[in-house]
């Protein structure tokens, strides 16, 4: 693995209009400055680059949605280790072919809804508190995120544990043909400095998972917390993992008309409408649960303002946990619930 | 309306979907043994256990079943060789699930033979005591789920 120094975020901005110039990309999807906001982009003239501000802490949807079924031609994206790991996932279920994808990803230390605000300089200790003091909030997700460093990717940017400037890492290093980059080497003090934060970000999560536990636990308030669901379907919709072309909602068994609806009334009298809310919303909980990467989309979009988050954080681990599995991380692994081992989970029955 | 049973003469119903060539073989055999079983389990006949989407025992549970039999052949006798593994994976993931929404005491997963009469008749008698004890599933009275 080649490990470089970039000084600053033009360096980078560097390594992509290479890779634009030389003709290894046909295009780069990375967050670029328009006259009304940061927008992500999809780039295929290089004199854009000089706009792009590829490091800005915004997220307002998970971009791996986006790449789903991608075609033939070569792009480079630059995504957050939360995107990135949705594109792992998303490989492993045979929904992205990842060998036409050059992911670019860098350390994330937390993101900001851009309603909320817009900044383009990444986030640090320092600029947090800025942020505080402006009462600009950081997203939840971001809070309680336990992988903010990059997965298995094409080229990782590490922020983390560096004095200034950023250490790039890759294996495939002829994507910096034509660059002169000073080598480098991966900070000695990154790992601590990783599991301190993560460690902090653990302790956020058990906290909420806790809270949620007691909102959840009897039949009663599990209604009261999905109460307001419309089935908008924005949290499906904005869900890299929940991935399937048909989805069963869309199917005449689970979008029903009025004659199915009658149908379905007459098995307790009455019929709550839009119906199925709860079985809708425990359907994507076990569809989604094995791979998602909690990036929390789907919180980001609910009209309704369910707090959705909270309960990814409580099952995925849970989930997960069983079968010692973290999604996204690799690109090449059995999945959770297409693999087995033939002595495994005697407890279940 | 539904009235909500009194717990002394709850009757739970139980939606059971057997394998097609252990589990429902096994249900048979209990029948032509003619071993006792509380009728409270409706039977759904599924070619694999791993047939089971895991969506079917939300659906049954949502529209008010107090509890859900998933049965099949013994793991490495599935007669698709290793469909039994998957449903054990996925139920355990659900279960997980259900832990947190207080509903996992109503989803049982079994294997069950075809040879097995005898414990189908018990595997049914003792999931229906279960149930009993635990009284109706919460869901069943609530409409607007």
């Amino acid at each position: 693995m080649g490990t470089y120094i970039l000084e600053n975020e033009e360096a980078l901005k560097k390594v992509l209009e290479n890779m634009l110039r030389k003709g290894m990309v046909e295009g780069v999807m990375v967050q670029t400055a328009g006259e009304s906001g940061v927008f992500t982009s999809i780039i295929t003239d290089p004199d854009f680059i000089s706009k792009t501000a590829p490091l800005a802490p915004l997220f307002s949807n998970n971009n791996a949605v986006f790449l789903q079924n991608n075609g033939t031609r070569n792009i480079a994206v630059v995504v957050k280790p939360c995107e990135a790991r949705a594109i792992n996932e998303l490989k492993k279920l045979n929904q992205i072919n990842t060998d036409k994808l050059v992911v670019i990803c860098a350390d994330c230390q937390g993101t900001i809804n851009p309603r909320d605000g817009l900044i383009t300089e990444p986030l640090t200790e320092a600029k947090k508190k800025e942020l505080e003091k402006d009462s600009i909030p950081i997203r939840k997700a971001c809070t309680v995120c336990e992988h903010f460093t990059p997965p298995e990717v094409d080229i990782s940017i590490m922020a983390i544990g560096t004095t200034g400037g950023y250490i790039l890492a890759t294996d495939r290093e002829e994507l910096l043909d034509g660059l002169e980059l000073k080598a480098g080497e991966i900070p000695s003090g990154r790992n601590a400095e990783v599991e301190k934060i993560r460690k902090e970000n653990l302790e956020k999560k058990e906290k909420m998972v806790e809270e949620l536990d007691k909102k959840l636990g009897s039949p009663d308030t599990l209604v009261e917390f999905f109460k307001d669901c419309i089935r908008c379907d924005n949290c499906r919709d904005m869900c890299p993992i929940c991935y399937c072309k048909q989805c069963y909602f869309e199917t005449p068994l689970g979008d029903l008309r009025t004659d199915e609806m009658l149908h379905q009334a007459a098995t307790k009298g009455i019929l709550r409408i839009p119906p199925d809310i709860l079985f809708y919303q425990l359907t994507r909980n076990i569809h989604v649960a094995a791979g998602c990467v909690e990036c929390g989309a789907c919180e980001e979009v609910c009209p309704r303002d369910i707090p959705l988050l909270d309960v990814w954080k409580s099952i995925t681990g849970n989930v997960q946990g069983l079968f010692e599995y973290v999604s996204g991380m690799k690109r090449d692994e059995p999945l959770p619930l297409v693999g087995f081992k033939e002595s495994e989970l005697e407890e279940v029955k | 309306m539904i009235e909500m049973d009194d717990k002394s003469d709850f009757e739970p119903k139980i939606i059971g979907f057997l394998c097609n060539w252990c589990s429902y073989a096994g249900a048979d055999l209990a029948g032509v043994s003619r071993f006792q079983y509380p009728a409270n389990v409706r039977v759904i006949r599924v070619m694999c256990s791993s047939r089971i989407d895991p969506q079917f025992v939300l659906k049954a549970l949502t529209e008010g079943a107090d509890g859900v039999l998933i049965a099949g052949c013994h793991p490495g006798d599935c007669h698709y060789i290793e469909g039994n593994y998957r449903t054990r994976r996925r139920i355990a993931a659900l279960d997980k699930i259900l832990e947190k929404y207080g509903l996992s005491d109503r989803v049982f997963l079994e294997w069950v033979s075809a040879s097995e009469g005898k414990r189908f008749a018990e595997v049914v008698t003792d999931i229906t005591n279960k149930l009993k004890e635990l009284g109706p599933n919460p869901h069943k009275a609530r409409w607007e789920i």
